[in-house]
């Protein structure tokens, strides 16, 4: 490279009679192939630089700025936190976590629920005393305390446990129970399975499928921000992302596109970037909080 | 969720010495880059630097062979997201004039005349068709190789170049 540039010809040392016979062409690439880029920092600087950001991050210090989530978080968790407090002096009958944010709950039994984003439980505390039932809609974590039966009621079907912890997930036609450790009974369209810990109940096109061998720290890694997908379409990520950053993603023709890998929700130009790049996806955001997914610029 | 073999492990991740190398052999060309995209010096300095971080932070998952695609894309974001449609106005250097002795004075305002011209139709032109032009006249690079730079085909390359050529040349032709 550097060579081409030596054998470059300074217009300025062409006679005028020389010039004047070029084509445009020529003259154009005359003048471009002798252009250099300005800098203002040289190379070496530029490194060194870069070396100071590492050893900045290495050490902890935090150089990256988060600004509007951190904000946005540190409100919705004190939000949270009052309408905790609110519903547990009153009567709770819902107890609803926004896009956005995750909640704790402790229900009255002593169990407790990490509801998480865009996602609600609904219960009466009169009668769950007695019975402990509770309708879920969204997704949510349950450590339940032993005793008798905890029902939990989703729309596309009913899970029953004994102490244990579990994850349930139920949104639109989906239904996904994983359990963690006890006993776990689901049931949906009349038919019932068993699962144990380690194991994973699916609603597959109407029909309840049994995984086993799931990694158990990736069956409710969103309850600590870390999100796990194996072969989920891609659709479906997109509309996680949209609940978790409270966000509105607009997708085309990703139907029947899977994706496989992780994020967490700290950043979501991080997250898009690690769904996008892979899937030769482009995004560009618009408003802050609209998102437009396109196919890599041809 | 299983990405890597034991068989291609040891061709993924960077150290800091692989880091580094790539940082010297990309720097300056996606440095130019972001410029033909901008005409800004120093907000293609700062982004190189982010995509640099950016690349670091992902280093265990980076292959050297995609390197480079990966921190033209990565670059390439981080600028659609901060400056999008910016207006801009190329300011290249010229390696003439200074300390020449021209013909005449004339042919050296002439010279000086078609210099600027030509940054100004050049700032006119589509971004991503001046970038191409740049990338394939400034840098040097070849049609296959900014095709992969850009994860776009040859084919996508070679209508650029030719829309910006046509553009420069109908530019330059008026009231010259």
């Amino acid at each position: 490279m550097e060579t081409d540039k030596n054998r470059h010809i300074d217009p300025s040392a062409l006679s005028k009679a020389r010039f004047d016979r070029l084509s445009t062409d020529e003259k154009v690439d005359l003048f471009v192939e002798g252009y250099r880029v300005p800098q203002k920092r040289s190379k070496a600087e530029a490194l060194e630089l870069l070396r100071t950001k590492l050893d900045q991050k290495s050490t902890g210090k935090p150089i990256r700025n988060l600004r509007i989530y951190w904000s946005a978080a540190a409100s919705i968790v004190l939000i949270a936190l009052l309408t905790t407090v609110y519903f547990f002096q009153s009567t709770p009958s819902q107890i609803v976590a926004a896009k956005g944010q995750h909640l704790e709950y402790t229900l009255p039994d002593g169990s407790n629920v990490i509801i998480n984003a865009d996602s609600k439980i609904s219960l009466s505390e009169s009668s769950f005393a007695k019975q402990r039932t509770l309708n879920l809609e969204g997704e949510a974590f349950f450590s339940v305390q032993k005793g008798k039966p905890f029902v939990v009621k989703t729309h596309t079907g009913t899970v029953e446990v004994l102490g244990t912890k579990l994850n349930v997930f139920s949104r639109d036609n989906e239904l996904s129970v994983s359990c963690l450790t006890g006993k776990v009974k689901v049931t949906s369209n009349g038919q019932s399975v068993i699962i144990e810990p380690g194991e994973k109940a699916d609603l597959v096109s109407g029909a309840l499928q049994k995984s086993t061998n799931i990694q158990t720290d990736h069956m409710a890694g969103w309850r600590s921000g870390e999100f796990h997908f194996d072969n989920v379409p891609l659709i479906s990520i997109f509309e996680e992302i949209e609940r978790q950053f409270n966000v509105e993603i607009a997708t085309k023709g990703l139907e029947n596109r899977f994706f496989t890998g992780s994020f967490s929700n700290k950043n979501l130009n991080e997250v898009l970037e690690t769904v996008c790049l892979p899937m030769h996806l482009d995004y560009e955001i618009k408003n802050g909080n609209k998102i437009k997914i396109v196919p890599k610029a041809q | 969720m299983r990405i890597l073999s034991n068989k291609n492990q040891a061709e993924t991740g960077l150290d800091q010495v692989g880091f580094e190398q790539l940082f010297d052999a990309y720097y300056d060309e996606l440095q130019h880059f972001i410029f033909f995209k901008t005409g800004d010096t120093e907000i293609a300095e700062d982004i190189i630097q982010d995509a640099f971080l950016k690349l670091w932070e992902m280093r265990s998952s980076v292959r050297v062979e995609t390197a480079r695609a990966l921190l033209y894309t990565i670059a390439a974001n981080l600028f659609a997201n901060r400056y999008k449609r910016m207006k801009l106005k190329l300011k290249l250097q010229q390696t003439i004039v200074e300390d020449r002795t021209f013909e005449t004075p004339e042919f050296e305002m002439e010279l000086k005349e078609f210099d600027q011209k030509l940054q100004r139709v050049l700032s006119g032109l589509n971004e991503n068709n001046r970038t191409v032009f740049l990338m394939n006249r400034m840098e040097q690079m070849t049609y296959s190789e900014i095709a992969s730079a850009l994860n776009i085909s040859v084919k996508a390359v070679e209508k650029r170049m030719k829309k910006a050529l046509e553009h420069v040349r109908k530019e330059i032709e008026q009231k010259f």
